[in-house]
């Protein structure tokens, strides 16, 4: 990928480049919420008198349950949900690739081994999946970056096995072989960096899922545990509060929102530029990867 | 595929085929008509049985004390004992036999007729299950220490004198024994059966049960106690989860009666419709916060002093809970006999600072503080706290977990948590409920006595308490056991609240009495829309 | 028969499958931090007595030997006993699969009615303000978190406008079982109160769940269509004077339409997933409620149960697509 051309590609295409403005924001509040909020006591400070509010000057988007202003908390649960979203797909990557390389290489029941454990993570819902491996390790951020992990591998799996299967053929990687250079060698240094695009890709999609499935863990009490201003967990808490108390509500769903939709912007985009050939959406690379491994 | 997987039906013994789902809910014209006089109710926990003796929450208890009958029963408030099944008792000079005479000309819902085998059965049955209510009798009553003298009277064998036993008895349900024989299987006294199906004297006769949706029932006439004239003919009783359904239902008119704990928020905004009563009844509900004070630093009383000075009540009380509770003084919900008049403990950063200072051990971990998952009252609690420890340089991380999880943690002193969150309600109305079952050394193990504050002194106070028969040292006791847990800060007793409820303005003759907590639905009738 | 074949092994494939889901839903399940034996003990068991019903349940055994007996006993159709209901567990599970099964086939009837033809529109008019808007909102349909639409759709359907009821499945009486489906009881039994009365509380958790399926569908039907209109039949079939509406609706959506429903096989999942939120919203009586109580309650062996029975659902449907599949297209089912 050229430089030049690679970022000119980016920032012709409209929905991408919005994308990418919505994650840097995003990600830059992540990085300075604590010193640019209003109320940076708010994360842990409580004032039961002044519960409830609604939006004014002082509060923006209003107080909540227990008095803390609901915008401080909200620019401060950025950083939960970059964690999160970040360490778990992090995590489905370190499971997920090594496993691909690995029976994308080899052939024999160790690939089909693997390949079928994908297959059989897949066939649970992966929110089903991820309440399930939550509950059990106990609420609590990290474990949600465990059951994110636990969920999202099979996806990295798919895709490297079948690019490494693609890639096992070419001339060049067989050359390798043929000059004796051993499988790790060839897999680490040849293989895996023609992986980089339809990885990047797939990082940038996985980031949606995993802030919708981390917020779908906090609204039902498996995330992080109070006070924090984890998104899910906020719209959880402001159930019992409305239809009064809708700002409480309303605007961590659309915090949500915007953020998913720019990581999906900018995967989508991503893959337009990167990836010519796969000129499709989110569910499509599942499904071409779903129909390279049943061929 | 039968029927009963969708609106299982569960009718009270042989189901007469008039009673199934289809038929109850058959013409339109008729069912239209037919529900006005139908009483619509809703709880926000699922009724997952139907067993009598497996309840004793009172998320759980509208079924037990609407359908079942007890031997007695609590009315009013403050709550006066009333015979119910049973007409009177005598108990020995020793305090050890209980001799129960039981009303005559009762009936179960297939028409047979309620003897003392069945008070017998059901007792043997509880003991048998080892489930909620099992705890209030476990080593007070022995196996087969229940004895049907004739047709009409009981005598219970009791392994020592407990001045409270009758009052426990409004916790006894009794169910139909031949029925229950009839179905048990591989002697597991009909546990599977009676899980789905109901073998009962009760007010209302089961039509339908289903754990997903709820149950209905119709008004049984063959009830002992008369009915008012607009009774209700029919219940229909919904599980609804969701606070905000709950509130819209309520606002909407979709629900007459809601049972269970709202917060004050949601009763303020059900009762801005203009067919919803807000309902506020002083109970004797205890919410506190439990240490385990065989563990340090909680062993050290200065530091559980200093905690329990750390809590900001006012703004708890009037901030959070819309001045809807009491401040706590004590184990002994105020009002009660024996409770103290003034809390022992207030809000007081400086004084914590100072009796922090005064402590033998230092806080130098993060303590735990567990709250209920999906319970949100216990988590703002925890959230209180947490801010006041902050104050005093303490960091305390919150801990959510489910109640079993919780329970079961609180069986040994290791497994126990730092702190946590609960509600002591009235089992029973007896101080017992409040001193022996939180802190008598026998009870250890049961999530009630898992602050594990006991001693050898204490212990021998509760025993002499339970036993006399003398009501005025009893309460002397009981008051000097409570005074001793406060000063000592066995526990943060934050407050005793008020049950908050709401009606739709066509139910009327409600009457609160604070055992069930609201649950009580047998004096309701319809007024004419 | 090539096609039987086809069908029986991945039948064969779709049963190990299940049998995988069995392992690690066990293996997830028994690290709970709750003890199962102290929890059908009950409150007031003793030690012994916990120890005692460890032995009973088998739980003191070896862990594959416990997993051995609990496939030997789910062969026979036992699931074994919900510590939280004493009933069977598939019992449980049986009396709430029709509510599921109403609202996946709801929901995504509502999102192939809605989303094949925006797709088709969509590609028609390429490049027009309509195709971006319906880019625009396909991907917001991917990223609006469905609790918080489900709760936002309540306030502003329910509360504000009045239209819809809030919760349940029906407010008056079910119709006469038959399938345990009530609007397809109800049209069976010809009961059209019992038929609105369903339809309507099916609305807004159908509303709910369907949206980011009918996204999905919206983008392969566009792209399914974009492609099939490149392809040489179409200029042919225009030479032939058919007209323009005939060629789209009929041979280039059937061309697109390929993609489209191995789709729909597979937003399967993310439909059943997205229930057991939903279904808690709204009260819905399904599996997906029961899921969420059993894992509140730590009832491991209902979690396991209900997650079986949800993976079992996905896994049939995929069955069922592809079989649909191969005899639509023989030739997408040869590749």
């Amino acid at each position: 990928m050229g430089g030049t051309s690679f970022w000119s590609r980016l920032a012709r295409d409209r929905l991408a480049t919005t994308g990418f403005a919505i994650t840097v924001l995003f990600v830059v509040i992540a990085a300075i919420a604590p010193w640019i909020v209003p109320y940076p006591e708010a994360a842990h400070e409580i004032a039961p008198m002044n519960r409830l509010r609604p939006p004014s000057e002082a509060h923006w988007f209003g107080t909540d349950r227990l008095g803390a202003d609901v915008f401080s908390r909200l620019l401060l649960g950025t950083r939960e949900t970059l964690f999160v979203a970040l360490f778990g797909v992090g995590a489905a990557a370190v499971i997920g690739v090594p496993l691909g390389l690995i029976a994308g290489w080899l052939d024999g029941w160790v690939s089909d081994g693997i390949m079928r454990l994908a297959d059989i993570f897949l066939a649970i819902p992966q929110i089903i999946l991820a309440i399930a491996i939550a509950q059990t390790l106990g609420p609590s951020l990290v474990n949600v970056v465990l059951a994110l992990g636990f969920t999202i591998w099979p996806w990295f799996t798919r895709l490297v096995f079948a690019e490494t299967r693609a890639l096992r053929r070419e001339p060049f990687i067989e050359a390798c072989a043929a000059l004796g250079a051993s499988p790790w060698r060839t897999l680490a240094l040849h293989v895996l960096p023609n992986l980089a695009s339809p990885l990047v890709v797939r990082v940038t999609l996985s980031m949606g899922f995993a802030v919708l499935t981390a917020a779908a863990l906090g609204f039902l009490g498996l995330g992080a545990p109070a006070p924090s201003p984890e998104w899910g967990r906020t719209i959880a808490e402001a159930r019992e509060y409305l239809p009064d108390a809708w700002w409480y509500a309303l605007a961590p769903g659309l915090a949500i929102f915007i953020v998913v939709m720019g990581f999906n912007m900018l995967g989508d985009g991503l893959r337009d530029v990167l990836d010519p050939k796969l000129r499709r959406s989110v569910a499509a690379s599942r499904a071409q990867s779903a129909k390279v491994q049943e061929a | 595929m039968e029927r009963r997987t969708t609106f299982k039906l569960a009718a009270a013994g042989l189901a007469a085929p008039a009673l199934a789902g289809p038929a109850l809910l058959a013409g339109d014209a008729q069912a239209q008509s037919a529900r006005d006089g139908v009483l619509r109710l809703a709880n926000a926990v699922e009724l997952n049985t139907l067993d009598p003796h497996a309840v004793l929450d009172t998320g759980r208890l509208n079924f037990k004390v609407n359908v079942y009958d007890s031997l007695y029963r609590f009315a009013g408030n403050p709550p006066v004992m009333q015979p119910w099944l049973a007409e009177r008792h005598e108990v020995s000079a020793d305090g050890i036999r209980v001799r129960v005479h039981l009303r005559r000309g009762v009936v179960f819902h297939d028409g047979s007729p309620f003897t003392a085998a069945d008070v017998v059965y059901s007792m043997e049955r509880m003991l048998a299950l080892q489930q909620g209510p099992t705890r209030l009798f476990a080593g007070l009553v022995a196996p087969g220490g229940t004895r049907a003298l004739d047709d009409h009277t009981v005598e219970f064998t009791l392994t020592r004198p407990a001045a409270p036993f009758p009052s426990l008895l409004s916790e006894f349900y009794v169910v139909n024994s031949r029925l229950v024989r009839a179905n048990e299987r591989d002697g597991d006294w009909g546990r599977a059966w009676l899980a789905g199906n109901v073998a009962a004297s009760g007010s209302w006769r089961v039509t339908a049960y289903d754990p997903a949706v709820g149950w209905e029932g119709e008004r049984f006439d063959g009830h002992f106690l008369p009915w008012h004239e607009r009774a209700p003919t029919g219940i229909r009783f919904r599980t609804i989860r969701e606070a905000n359904s709950q509130t819209l239902g309520m606002q909407r008119g979709d629900i007459d009666y809601f049972i269970g704990t709202l917060s004050a928020d949601q009763v303020e905004r059900m009762a801005r419709a203009r067919s919803v009563v807000a309902l506020r009844e002083p109970s004797t509900r205890l919410f506190m916060m439990l240490f385990n004070t065989r563990r340090p630093p909680f062993d050290d009383v200065h530091v559980r002093r200093a905690i329990s000075m750390a809590f900001d009540y006012e703004g708890w009380i009037n901030g959070i809970m819309n001045g809807t509770a009491r401040r706590s003084t004590g184990p002994i919900p105020p009002g009660l006999p024996g409770a103290l008049p003034e809390p022992v403990f207030n809000y007081d950063l400086d004084a914590a600072r100072a009796e922090l200072a005064r402590a033998a051990v230092r806080v130098d971990r993060p303590v735990s503080l567990h709250c209920m998952t999906g319970i949100a009252r216990t988590e703002q609690a925890a959230q209180v706290m947490q801010a006041g420890l902050r104050q005093l340089g303490i960091e305390a991380r919150i801990v959510a977990e489910t109640w079993p999880t919780l329970a079961n943690r609180c069986r040994t002193e290791e497994t126990t948590p730092d702190m946590m969150t609960i509600w002591s309600g009235a089992e029973y109305m007896d101080p017992h409920n409040w001193i022996g079952d939180h802190y008598h050394s026998a009870q250890h193990g049961n999530w009630k006595a898992c602050s594990w504050w006991s001693g050898p002194e204490t212990d021998e106070m509760i025993t002499r308490a339970y036993q006399s028969q003398d009501e005025a040292e009893r309460i002397r006791l009981y008051g000097d056991v409570a005074r001793r847990a406060a000063e000592n800060a066995a526990s943060v007793y934050i407050h005793n609240e008020d049950w908050l409820g709401v009606r739709n303005t066509r139910v009327q003759g409600f009457e609160f009495t604070p055992v069930g907590n609201g649950n009580h639905i047998r004096s309701m009738w319809l007024q004419n829309s | 028969m090539p096609l039987l074949l086809r069908f029986g092994k991945r039948l064969v494939w779709s049963i190990g499958t299940l049998l995988g889901v069995v392992v690690i839903v066990f293996a997830i399940s028994n690290v709970i931090p709750a003890d199962p034996a102290a929890l059908v003990a009950g409150d007031s068991a003793t030690a012994e007595q916990i120890a005692e019903t460890r032995a009973r349940l088998g739980l003191d055994l070896p862990l594959y030997q416990q997993l051995f007996n609990y496939l030997g006993r789910l062969l026979q159709g036992d699931m074994g006993t919900s510590i939280f209901t004493a009933r069977p567990i598939a019992e449980d599970l049986l009396g709430r699969l029709p509510a599921t099964i109403e609202l996946a086939l709801g929901s995504m009837l509502l999102a192939v009615l809605i989303g094949i033809p925006v797709g088709v529109i969509s590609a028609l008019k390429r490049g027009s303000l309509l195709d971006h808007a319906v880019r625009v909102l396909t991907v917001s349909g991917f990223a609006v978190a469905n609790f918080w639409l489900a709760i936002m759709l309540q306030l502003l359907l329910v509360m504000w406008l009045d239209l819809l009821p809030l919760f349940g499945r029906i407010e008056g009486d079910a119709p006469a079982f038959i399938t345990g489906l009530y609007t397809v009881d109800a049209l069976l039994t010809g009961n059209w109160r019992a038929l609105g009365d369903a339809l309507w509380h099916l609305a807004l958790p159908s509303i709910t769940l369907a949206l980011p399926v009918a996204a999905t569908i919206v983008r392969f039907t566009r792209t399914g269509v974009l492609e099939a209109l490149g392809r040489p039949f179409v200029p042919y079939a225009q030479a032939m004077g058919l007209p323009p509406v005939i060629i789209v609706w009929r041979y280039v959506l059937r061309a697109a339409l390929t993609s489209v429903v191995t789709q729909i096989g597979l937003v399967t999942g993310t439909l059943l997933g997205g229930a057991v939120v939903v279904e808690a919203i709204f009260d819905w009586p399904g599996l997906g409620g029961y899921t969420v109580n059993s894992i509140m309650m730590s009832d491991y062996s209902a979690v396991m149960g209900a997650a079986l029975w949800i993976a079992a659902m996905y896994v049939i449907t995929n069955v069922i697509v592809d079989a649909v599949q191969a005899m639509v297209d023989p030739r997408a089912a040869a590749r």
